[in-house]
C-alpha cells in the first residue's frame, strides 16, 4: 500500500510540473535583432514591441540567418559555438551545423612557433607560422598539456663576430644566418669560433612562457639546464628562485595553487540548506583566496572532491528539480540531487516522495507563484482524514489516522514542506524563522559543519555538459507536449484541486476497499504555515463535540515568509567576499531591501527604519450587488443589504478595505490576541503581496455554524506592513445573517470537465467535480426526473459543511458512457434538506472517430532555382471531437512547434525557409477531447541552377521546332550567340517544351533558352541552319 | 687646499661628461625616435606612431574596458569595487531567454574589434597624416602624397597599422619614396581577445568556462568571474606582466528563482 501512495505522489508532482512546463511554454518566435542591440534571440510573441523589426514566425533555430552553428574565422582559425549563420557569414567566418564545433577544422593540436609551441587549429598554426615567420609545424596528435612543455631543441648558434646565441637549429640557419652546433655556447670548444661564454653565470627564469623551472644562465644571457624544479603549480620561477604559491584556506588548512573547495553558508544536504543561503567556490590562485559565488537561489550547487589529498570543485546546476519528476523511489535513490523524504503519521497516512536534496530557493517579493513557490509548496498541502465509529450508546470514537489529531502530523508535514524549497515553518541563514524568532529547532542547521555525505556528488565534464537546454529537453522527452492541452479550458485555474483528487481517488477505488481508509483532497485553503496548527485544534473541537464520523484535517505548505521588519537587513554586508544577494537580502527581513545592484558590492538595507506606525484600515467597496457598507465607525462597519436586511446565509460577499500605506491584512472570525497575527487567520485575496487595496470574499456559513454568534458573523480583520507594524486592535467587519428557513436548493455553479466535453476516442470513463455554492450531498443517475432517494449513485466524496468556503464541491468517476451523447442527471441536497426539484443535466459527448489528418503537404518533390527555398507546410484535420478542429503542430530540430494558422480544419505554418535536400517533418493534431493524429510532410527540394537543354530540333508545317528538355522560353538571333534574350526574336510565347520559328532556308539559327527560374544559356542552346 | 682644486677639477670633468652624455642622448634619441617635433623627412612612420599612439592605446583600453565596442546598446552597467565610475560592459553572448545558452554576438571577434579600432582612431589618423605632409611641407620639401586608407592587423604582442600610401619627397633635386608604411604599438589586446573568444565559445557550448584550470594551464593572465544575483556573469581577462585588461559580460543558461519560472 505505501509503494502505491509513493507512486501516486510522485504522480501528482509529476503532472504538476508538467503542467508548469506546457503552462509557460511560451511561443517564441525570432527577433532578427532586439531593441537593446541583441542578435537572433527568441522572443515571445506577445513581445513584439522589443523587436527592432517584426519577428518572424518561426523560432530562430528554424530561422535561415539566425540558426544557429559553430562559426569558423577563416583567417585566424579560431571556432566559436553557438553562432548565428548570417553574422558568421557576413564578417567572413564560415559557418558549419554543428553548434559545439566538434568539426574536424576546429580540432586543435601542437603548434611549434620557434621555441614556443600553442595549441591551436590546424588553420590558425599556419596563420601563426607565416605571421612570425616559421616553417608550419603542426602535430594534432599531440595533447594540450604535453604541448604546453613542449619545445623544440635549442642548441648554440654561432653567429659573426663570435656572438653566441641558443636557438633551434632552423630559425639558426634560416633566419639568423648562422651556425648551429650541438652543444651550449658555454662549450669550449666554440672558441675557436670566436666565443667566449662562461656556463652557469647566473640563474634566473625563462620568460614569461615558461616558470616551472629555474635555469642556469651563461655569461652571454642563453638559457642552460635547469638549475632547479619549481613543481609548478605548487611553486613557480620568480627572480631566480621557486617561489610557494600555496594558500592558506579559512580553516587554516594549506591549498595548493589551482586548487578550488566548497565554502557553504551552513548545513547543507539533506533538503535543509537555509533559506537566502548560497553555495560558494573558493580557490588558490598563486597564493591568493578568490572565493566565486555560484548561481544564487541554490539554483547551483558547489560539489567538491578531493582527489591524492587535492580539492577540486565546480559549481554545477542543482537537478533537484528532477526530483518531481521520478515516479518510484528506487530511482529518486540514485540521482544525485534527490533524496526519499518519508512522511509516517498514522497507519492510514503515510507516504514517500522524491525531493531535492538542496532545495531551490524562491523569490520572495515575486507576484509570480512559480517564482514565488506557491505552486511548489503547495505539493506538500495534504488533507488526512479521520475516522470515527458510534457505539452502540451513540459516542463516537477515533477508529483511523488518529494520529493525524496530534502534532505529530503539522510537524510531519512541515518536515516535508520544507523539503520542497523554501517552503513551510523555517529558518533563514541568521536562524530566524518567518516571526523573527532564533529560538527554535531548526537553529541547529547554522552549523558549517556538514556530514561528508551530504555535500553534492562532483559530476565529471564527461558525463554531461552541464547544458540546460538538456534538463528543459527532459520536460519535453517527459510528454510535455503530450501534456499541454489536456485540461485546456475547463479545468484552468483548478488544475491542481482536481489533479490530486483525481489521482487520489482513482487509488482509492482500485486499492482501497473501504473508501473511508484514507483520503486526499486539494483545495486552495489559505492559512499561514504555522497557522495551521490552530485551526486544526478548532477543527478538532468540533469534531469532538460534533457527530459526524469523518473530519479532514489539513496542512497547507505555504511558501516561508523573511520575519517582518528590518533588523537584520545589514548583516548582509559583513562580508565583502560574499557579495550579498537580492535572494539572500530579502530573506532576512520584509523591509529589507537591496540598493546599488551594479556594484560588485550591492547593499542590503533596512527601507523602513522610522516607520513605527501600523497601516490604517479605511472603506473600500462592496462589490456584491445590492450590498453595501452601513454604520461605518473608525474601527468597525457592517454590511446589509441596501434595504436593511441582513445577509442570506451562503451568500457570497466580496468587498475591499484600504490601508494608507503598503501592507497584508488577514482575518478572523474569532478576537485574537496580535501576538498571533503570523500564526492564525487567512490572508485577504492578494495573500502575502503588499499592496493598499485588500479584497475579501467569503461565503456566509449556516446560522448555526460555530462562528456564527447571535446570528453575526464577524470578521476581525489586522493589517501589517512591512516594517512590521500592525494592527493591535483589530478592525470589524460585521455581517448580521438572515434568519428563517433556507428554501433555497443547492445550485452547482460549475463542473469539472465543462458539460458538453468530449471524451477521447474509446475512453468511457469521466471524473466529474460539480460545484456548489453551499455544502450538500449530491447523487446522479442516467435516468432523469428520478427522486433524490431513488437515485442510485453517490457521488464519492463532497467536502463537508464545517468549513467556510466559497464553493464546496461533490466528486465522483462515471463509469459505462458508451453513447454518443452520455448524459448524467444530478440532484443535490443540502444541510437543511433542501432538495433540487430538477435535475442538473451534465453531457459529456463521445468521439465516434479518431482525429485523422487528410493531407499534408508539401509531398514529394519541390523544385527551385535559388536556395533558400520558401515553403509553407499546410495539414488538413478531420472527424475526432469537433470534425477534424485541432490544434497542430510540427517538429523541428527535437522541438515541437504550433502551426502559425492551427485551432480549425486547415493548419498552415508559412515561411520556412529551406535549403535544398530531403526533408521529413513530423506532424501532430491534437482535438479538444486529446485526440491525436500523427503525420509527416515527406519532400524533396530540389535546386534547378541549370538552363534548359536542346533536346531535339527538326522541321514540322514549314517551321523549325525546338524541343527542350524542362518548360522554357526561346528566342533566336541570327548573327551570333552574343545576344541578350531581350533582343531574340521569341520562338515561344509561354513557358513551353516546345517551341518554333518560321523555316528559312539558308538563314541560320543561334538559339538560347530560360527556364522559369531566369536559369539562362550562356552560349547557344542550339545552332540551327534549314537547308 | 690642493685636494679642494682637484675636487673642483673632476666636478668640472663629471659636469662635462654629463652635458655630452645628454647631447649625445637627445642626438641619438632623435634619430631613432622622431616626434612630431623630429624629422618626420627622415621616420615619417615614427611621426605617425608618436601622433597616433596615445590615441590607440586610449581606444583599446576603452574597447577592452567595454567589451569589445566603443559604443554598445547591449551592455551592462556595472561598477567594480577599485573602479571610480560605471563602465557599460558589453554582452559578447547573450540570450534573454533563460535557461538556454548564450549566443554568440560577435562571432568573427578579431575582425570585429579590428573594425573597432580602425573606426575609433581613423578621424585622428587622417589628421596625423595631414600633419606629417604639413610639416614636411613647411620644411621645404616637395611632398607628393598618395594616401588610399590603413589597415589595422594584431599580432601577439603588437597591434599594427599598415599605411596604404605613398609619400614622394623632393629637395634640391633628391628624391625620397616611402610607401607602404607600417606602425607597431606594442599591446597585449590580440592575446586578450583570443582568450576572450575561447571563454565565450566555452561558455556558449556548455555554459560555462573552468578558469581556474586555465589560468594554471596558462599562468600569464589572470581571470576573474562575477556572478551576479541575477545569474549574469562579468569576466575580467588580465595580461599579468602588463595588467592589461578585458571585460565582458555573458548572460546565458541563467536559473530563475523557483521551478520553470
Amino acid at each position: 500500500m505505501k509503494s502505491k501512495l509513493s507512486l501516486l505522489l510522485v504522480g501528482m508532482f509529476l503532472i504538476l510540473l508538467i503542467n508548469f512546463q506546457t503552462s509557460s511554454a511560451l511561443t517564441l518566435n525570432c527577433c532578427p535583432e532586439t531593441n537593446s542591440g541583441a542578435i537572433c534571440q527568441n522572443l515571445d510573441s506577445t513581445d513584439s514591441a522589443s523587436c527592432k523589426t517584426s519577428l518572424l514566425p518561426i523560432k530562430c533555430e528554424d530561422s535561415l540567418d539566425c540558426k544557429i552553428g559553430c562559426c569558423f574565422d577563416l583567417v585566424e582559425g579560431l571556432c566559436t559555438a553557438n553562432s548565428p549563420k548570417n553574422k558568421c557569414e557576413s564578417e567572413g567566418g564560415e559557418w558549419d551545423e554543428d553548434n559545439t564545433c566538434l568539426i574536424q577544422k576546429c580540432e586543435k593540436g601542437c603548434c611549434a612557433l620557434g621555441t614556443n609551441t600553442q595549441f591551436v587549429t590546424d588553420t590558425r598554426c599556419s596563420f601563426l607560422s607565416l605571421q612570425e615567420g616559421f616553417e608550419k609545424d603542426f602535430d594534432k596528435s599531440i595533447s594540450e598539456s604535453v604541448c604546453r612543455h613542449y619545445s623544440l631543441e635549442e642548441s648554440a648558434c654561432v653567429l659573426s663576430g663570435g656572438n653566441c646565441i641558443h636557438t633551434t637549429e632552423e630559425d639558426c640557419v634560416t633566419n639568423l644566418g648562422g651556425t648551429s652546433y650541438d652543444s651550449y655556447c658555454s662549450d669550449g670548444g666554440l672558441k675557436v669560433y670566436g666565443v667566449d661564454c662562461t656556463a652557469k653565470d647566473s640563474v634566473g627564469c625563462s620568460g614569461e612562457e615558461n616558470l616551472y623551472e629555474v635555469y642556469n644562465f651563461d655569461s652571454c644571457g642563453n638559457k642552460e639546464d635547469v638549475a632547479e624544479s619549481c613543481d609548478y603549480p605548487e611553486s613557480k620561477c620568480a627572480e631566480g628562485s621557486c617561489n610557494d604559491l600555496s594558500c592558506i584556506d579559512e580553516n587554516g588548512k594549506s591549498r595548493q595553487n589551482g586548487e578550488s573547495w566548497c565554502i557553504y553558508d551552513a548545513y547543507v544536504g539533506e533538503s535543509r540548506d537555509l533559506i537566502g543561503s548560497r553555495h560558494w567556490r573558493s580557490m588558490c590562485v598563486e597564493g591568493e583566496i578568490e572565493t566565486e559565488g555560484c548561481s544564487d537561489y541554490r539554483n547551483q550547487i558547489c560539489a567538491e572532491k578531493v582527489i591524492e589529498g587535492t580539492s577540486i570543485s565546480q559549481c554545477r546546476v542543482n537537478e533537484g528539480f528532477k526530483c518531481f519528476l521520478i515516479s518510484n523511489t528506487e530511482e529518486c535513490k540514485v540521482v544525485p540531487d534527490c533524496r526519499v523524504e518519508s512522511v509516517y503519521v498514522d497507519k492510514y497516512f503515510y507516504f514517500d516522495a522524491c525531493v531535492p536534496k538542496y532545495p531551490l530557493g524562491f523569490d520572495f517579493d515575486s507576484t509570480d507563484k512559480k517564482k514565488n513557490g506557491k505552486s511548489i509548496c503547495s505539493l506538500g498541502s495534504q488533507t488526512c482524514t479521520v475516522y470515527s465509529q458510534k457505539d452502540w450508546k451513540g459516542k463516537s470514537s477515533c477508529v483511523g489516522n488518529c494520529e493525524c489529531l496530534t502534532d505529530k502530523f503539522t510537524e510531519e508535514m512541515n518536515e516535508f514542506c520544507i523539503s520542497l524549497g523554501d517552503c513551510g515553518n523555517y529558518i533563514n541563514i541568521e536562524g530566524a524563522n518567518s516571526k523573527g524568532n532564533k529560538t527554535n529547532d531548526y537553529t541547529k542547521y547554522l552549523t558549517k559543519e556538514n556530514k561528508e555525505n551530504n555535500t553534492p556528488l562532483f559530476i565529471f565534464s564527461g558525463l554531461r555538459d552541464g547544458s540546460y537546454s538538456d534538463t528543459l529537453s527532459l520536460f519535453n522527452d517527459a510528454g510535455g507536449f503530450e501534456f499541454g492541452e489536456i485540461y485546456d479550458g475547463s479545468t484552468k485555474g483548478n488544475f491542481r484541486g482536481i489533479t490530486f483528487a483525481y489521482h487520489q481517488l482513482k487509488y482509492a477505488l482500485t486499492g482501497i476497499p473501504d473508501i473511508g481508509d484514507i483520503t486526499f483532497l486539494a483545495g486552495d485553503y489559505l492559512a499561514d504555515e504555522v497557522g495551521f496548527l490552530g485551526n486544526m485544534r478548532t477543527a478538532i473541537i468540533e469534531w469532538i463535540y460534533g457527530d459526524g464520523d469523518t473530519r479532514t484535517i489539513s496542512f497547507d505548505c505555504v511558501p516561508w515568509k523573511p520575519p517582518v521588519g528590518g533588523k537584520g537587513c545589514e548583516e548582509c554586508n559583513k562580508d565583502p567576499l560574499k557579495p550579498c544577494t537580492q535572494y539572500k537580502c530579502s530573506s532576512l527581513g520584509r523591509s529589507c531591501g537591496l540598493i546599488n545592484k551594479d556594484f560588485e558590492n550591492p547593499l542590503c538595507f533596512n527601507k523602513y527604519p522610522y516607520d513605527v506606525s501600523p497601516p490604517v484600515i479605511s472603506l473600500g467597496e462592496v462589490f456584491t450587488e445590492d450590498y453595501d457598507f452601513v454604520n461605518g465607525e473608525a474601527k468597525k462597519v457592517e454590511i446589509k443589504k441596501n434595504n436593511g436586511e441582513c445577509v442570506q446565509e451562503y451568500t457570497k460577499i466580496n468587498f475591499s478595505l484600504n490601508t494608507n500605506e503598503y501592507s497584508t491584512c488577514k482575518f478572523n472570525y474569532k478576537k485574537t490576541n496580535w501576538i498571533t497575527y503570523d500564526s492564525e487567520g487567512e490572508y485577504s485575496e492578494e495573500s502575502t503581496e503588499f499592496t493598499r487595496n485588500h479584497t475579501f470574499e467569503i461565503r456566509v456559513p449556516y446560522l448555526s455554524h460555530p462562528d456564527v454568534n447571535s446570528d453575526e458573523l464577524n470578521m476581525y480583520i489586522r493589517c501589517q506592513d512591512p516594517a512590521g507594524n500592525l494592527n493591535v486592535e483589530e478592525y470589524m467587519v460585521k455581517l448580521c445573517l438572515k434568519s428563517g428557513p433556507d428554501l433555497l436548493a443547492p445550485r452547482i455553479i460549475k463542473t469539472t470537465p465543462i458539460s458538453g466535453s468530449f471524451l477521447k476516442y474509446g475512453i468511457t470513463e469521466s471524473f466529474l467535480e460539480v460545484y456548489l455554492d453551499g455544502p450538500a450531498q449530491c447523487k446522479y443517475g442516467v435516468v432523469g426526473k428520478k427522486q433524490y432517494a431513488d437515485m442510485s449513485n453517490d457521488f464519492l466524496i463532497c467536502d463537508s459543511a464545517e468549513q467556510i468556503r466559497l464553493e464546496y464541491s461533490c466528486l465522483t468517476l462515471l463509469t459505462g458512457l458508451t453513447e454518443t451523447e452520455n448524459k448524467i442527471y444530478i440532484k443535490c441536497n443540502d444541510t437543511s434538506g433542501n432538495i433540487n426539484a430538477e435535475d442538473f443535466v451534465y453531457t459529456l459527448q463521445a468521439t465516434e472517430n479518431e482525429l485523422e489528418i487528410d493531407s499534408i503537404t508539401p509531398q514529394g518533390t519541390l523544385e527551385s532555382g535559388f536556395e533558400p527555398i520558401s515553403v509553407e507546410l499546410e495539414v488538413k484535420t478531420s472527424k475526432g471531437a469537433e470534425d477534424g478542429k485541432s490544434k497542430c503542430s510540427w517538429e523541428w530540430g527535437g522541438s515541437w512547434v504550433q502551426f502559425l494558422n492551427t485551432f480549425s480544419t486547415t493548419h498552415t505554418q508559412p515561411g520556412l525557409s529551406l535549403m535544398g535536400g530531403n526533408f521529413n517533418i513530423s506532424i501532430k493534431c491534437k482535438d479538444i477531447a486529446g485526440n491525436i493524429a500523427n503525420g509527416n510532410a515527406v519532400f524533396n527540394l530540389e535546386v534547378d541552377s541549370v538552363a534548359p537543354i536542346a533536346v531535339r530540333v527538326f522541321y514540322e508545317g514549314g517551321n523549325l521546332k525546338l524541343i527542350t528538355n524542362e518548360k522554357a522560353k526561346c528566342y533566336y538571333d541570327s548573327n551570333s550567340c552574343e545576344f541578350n534574350l531581350e533582343d531574340g526574336t521569341s520562338m515561344t510565347s509561354l513557358f513551353s517544351t516546345e517551341h518554333t520559328a518560321n523555316w528559312i532556308v539558308g538563314e541560320t539559327y543561334y538559339i538560347k533558352c530560360k527556364d522559369i527560374w531566369n536559369n539562362e544559356n550562356p552560349t547557344c542552346a542550339i545552332k540551327a541552319e534549314p537547308s | 687646499m690642493g685636494g679642494e682644486k682637484a675636487q673642483v677639477t673632476i666636478f668640472v670633468i663629471v659636469g662635462i661628461l654629463i652635458v655630452v652624455a645628454v647631447m649625445f642622448f637627445l642626438l641619438f634619441r632623435q634619430g631613432m625616435i622622431p616626434g612630431i617635433s623630429g624629422k618626420p623627412e627622415e621616420n615619417p612612420a615614427g611621426f605617425l606612431e608618436t601622433c597616433i599612439e596615445d590615441k590607440l592605446i586610449g581606444g583599446v583600453e576603452k574597447i577592452s574596458s567595454q567589451g569589445g565596442y566603443i559604443e554598445n546598446s547591449l551592455n551592462k552597467t556595472f561598477k567594480f569595487n577599485d573602479e571610480n565610475e560605471f563602465t557599460d560592459i558589453s554582452y559578447l553572448c547573450y540570450n534573454s531567454n533563460n535557461y538556454f545558452p548564450c549566443i554568440n554576438q560577435e562571432p568573427v571577434l578579431i575582425q570585429h574589434l579590428k573594425s573597432e579600432v580602425k573606426d575609433y582612431i581613423s578621424d585622428d589618423f587622417q589628421k596625423c597624416f595631414d600633419n606629417l605632409v604639413s610639416s614636411l611641407d613647411k620644411k621645404g620639401y616637395i611632398v607628393d602624397v598618395t594616401y588610399n586608407g590603413f589597415e589595422v592587423e594584431f599580432a601577439e604582442k603588437k597591434i599594427i597599422i599598415n599605411i596604404d600610401g605613398k609619400i614622394i619627397l623632393t629637395k634640391s633635386d633628391e628624391t625620397t619614396t616611402q610607401e607602404n608604411l607600417e606602425i607597431i604599438i606594442p599591446s597585449r589586446f590580440y592575446d586578450l581577445a583570443i582568450v576572450v573568444q575561447e571563454i565565450v565559445s566555452q561558455e556558449a557550448k556548455s555554459c560555462d568556462f573552468e578558469y581556474l584550470g586555465f589560468m594554471v594551464f596558462y599562468p600569464k593572465y589572470n581571470i576573474d568571474k562575477f556572478t551576479t544575483g541575477e545569474g549574469i556573469k562579468i569576466y575580467t581577462i588580465q595580461y599579468k606582466e602588463t595588467q592589461e585588461e578585458f571585460k565582458f559580460v555573458i548572460r546565458g543558461c541563467v536559473i530563475p528563482p523557483g521551478v520553470f519560472a
